[in-house]
Parts: C-alpha cells; structure tokens; sequence
C-alpha cells in the first residue's frame, strides 16, 4: 500500500481543537469568554492546516480533478454551515474580539472539513487504487 | 425540538432497521441501494443536525439555560462536549468515508477491498457514537427532570 502523508489526520487534529475552542467560548455564552484558550487552539489549528495543506500540495500522482470536485462541492456544503453558525453567534450579540476569533475559527472549519473528505476520497482514486 | 426527534429518529431506524437489512442483502444489491440511499443522507443529515444544534442553542439561551447559576449550564457544558465528539467523528471519519464508498460504487470497477475497508471504519467507531447517543439520553433525560 502506498503511504501517503498524515494529511487526513493532521486536519482531523485541527478540526478537534476547533471544535474544542468553540465548546470553550459557547460554555461562557451569554457572557463574554476569555479568549486565551479558544485562541492558544486556533493558533495551534491554523498551524496543523497550514502544514496539511503544504503536504496536500507536495504531493505527485494524486488524483487532483477528483480531489477538487470533492473539494469545492464540500466548500460550498460547508461553507453555507459556518456561515449559519457565524449568523447565530452574531444574532446573539458576539460582537469584537470573540466575534473576529470565531470567524477565524469557522474559516479553519469550514476549509478543513472540506480537505479530509477530499483527500480522502482523492487517495483511494490515486495510484495503486487506480491510475490518476 | 421536531429536528432532534427526527434526528435520533432516523439515526436510530437506520442503524436498528435499515442496517442489519442491508447487511442481509447480496453485496449487488447492497451496492445499488447503498448507490441510492447515501446522497439523500449525505444532503439530510448534515442539514438536519445543523438545524437542531442552532435551534436547541437558541432554546437554551431564550429559556436562561446558558446562565451560569442555572442548575441545567453544567448538564448543557457536558452536551456539547459529547456534540463535539460526534462532530469530529462524523466530520473526519464518517463522512469521508460516506462519501468515498459513494464516489467508489460509481466507478465502473469498484474495488470490493476498499469499500470494505472504508466500511470497517462505520464498525470501530459505531461504538463511540453509540456511547454518544446514550449519553445525549441521559443528559436529556436529566436537563427535562431538573
């Protein structure tokens, strides 16, 4: 089997911390919550993406037209989801820095939900499953 | 509370019903019913599980549930904890593999090994979504009788 970079699980490992941040800042709604934690996680997520996405576009004879298919089809999917989310922490009155750190945080979201399915769906369409 | 009702409605149909149907069935027919079944999930579930988080959050908060002295704020902390599992779960795991096995089944050849490894994927995880599911029970049960 081939063996391809932790792209999947470098990009799960940033969707948890994304999903924990949000936990810790909706904990404190309707208050205002303390921002270090939630954004010590963005940080740390963007971080994984970030070195995802540069395995991601490192990689040779991947089936890329099937990855983008997938990719901006799932894009648009979740992008309409972080946008509902983002709606209703903005309906109730998230305004400043914690609205600015959960925009950031449904931007990483709503990119790396994307990426797993499309790298996963992409992997098992490249060489050896099939020729790219 | 309609979208949660459904929610556990169909998730439970499908696992206690559909499923072991499913796996009674010739893996052909399998294939073309699965082929069939998968996008309409793929489009509902999402859609519906996103509605229901909004709509009970929005609940909670109308109803003072969020305020931190209210006897239901640490009942609803341990909710989103068990959401933000089954959201990991299901957004780096099952989807993918979801939507995988569907892009494999159109494929003129599909490849039997990779269907069924994608499949074993449903099987390891099953158990933590299930342990998820009665812990959504519980602490539903528990936040209605407070």
């Amino acid at each position: 089997m081939r063996r391809l970079p932790p792209i999947a699980q470098l990009t799960v490992c940033s969707l948890a911390l994304i999903v924990i941040g949000g936990i810790l800042m909706a904990s404190y709604v309707p208050r205002q919550p303390p921002l270090a934690a939630p954004a010590a996680l963005t940080a740390v997520s963007a971080a994984l993406a970030l070195t995802s996405g540069f395995l991601l576009s490192r990689l040779e004879q991947f089936a890329w037209s099937r990855f983008f298919l997938a990719f901006w089809w799932a894009l648009l999917a979740y992008g309409i989801s972080a946008g509902m989310i983002g709606f209703a922490f903005v309906r109730d009155h998230t305004r400043g820095a914690p609205l600015a750190l959960v925009i950031v945080m449904l931007v990483i979201f709503a990119l790396d939900a994307p990426v797993v399915i499309a790298f996963t769906v992409a992997r098992y369409s490249s060489p050896p499953y099939a020729s790219s | 509370m309609v979208g949660g009702a459904l929610w556990t409605a169909i998730d439970l149909f499908v696992g206690l019903i559909v499923g072991p149907i499913l796996g009674r069935l010739p893996v052909p027919a399998r294939a073309e019913f699965s082929a069939r079944f998968m996008p309409k999930m793929v489009l509902l579930m999402p859609t519906l599980v996103l509605m229901t988080l909004a709509a009970g959050f929005q609940l909670a908060l109308k109803e003072g549930n969020l305020a931190p002295g209210n006897p239901n704020h640490a009942w609803l902390i341990a909710s989103y904890c068990v959401v933000g599992v089954m959201a990991v779960i299901a957004l780096g795991v099952l989807e993918p593999a979801n939507i995988t096995v569907l892009v494999e089944m159109r494929k003129q050849r599909p490849d039997g090994e990779v269907i069924a490894m994608l499949i074993r994927r449903f099987i390891y995880t099953a158990g933590i979504t299930g342990l998820m599911q009665v812990a959504t029970l519980i602490i539903m049960t528990r936040e209605a009788t407070q």
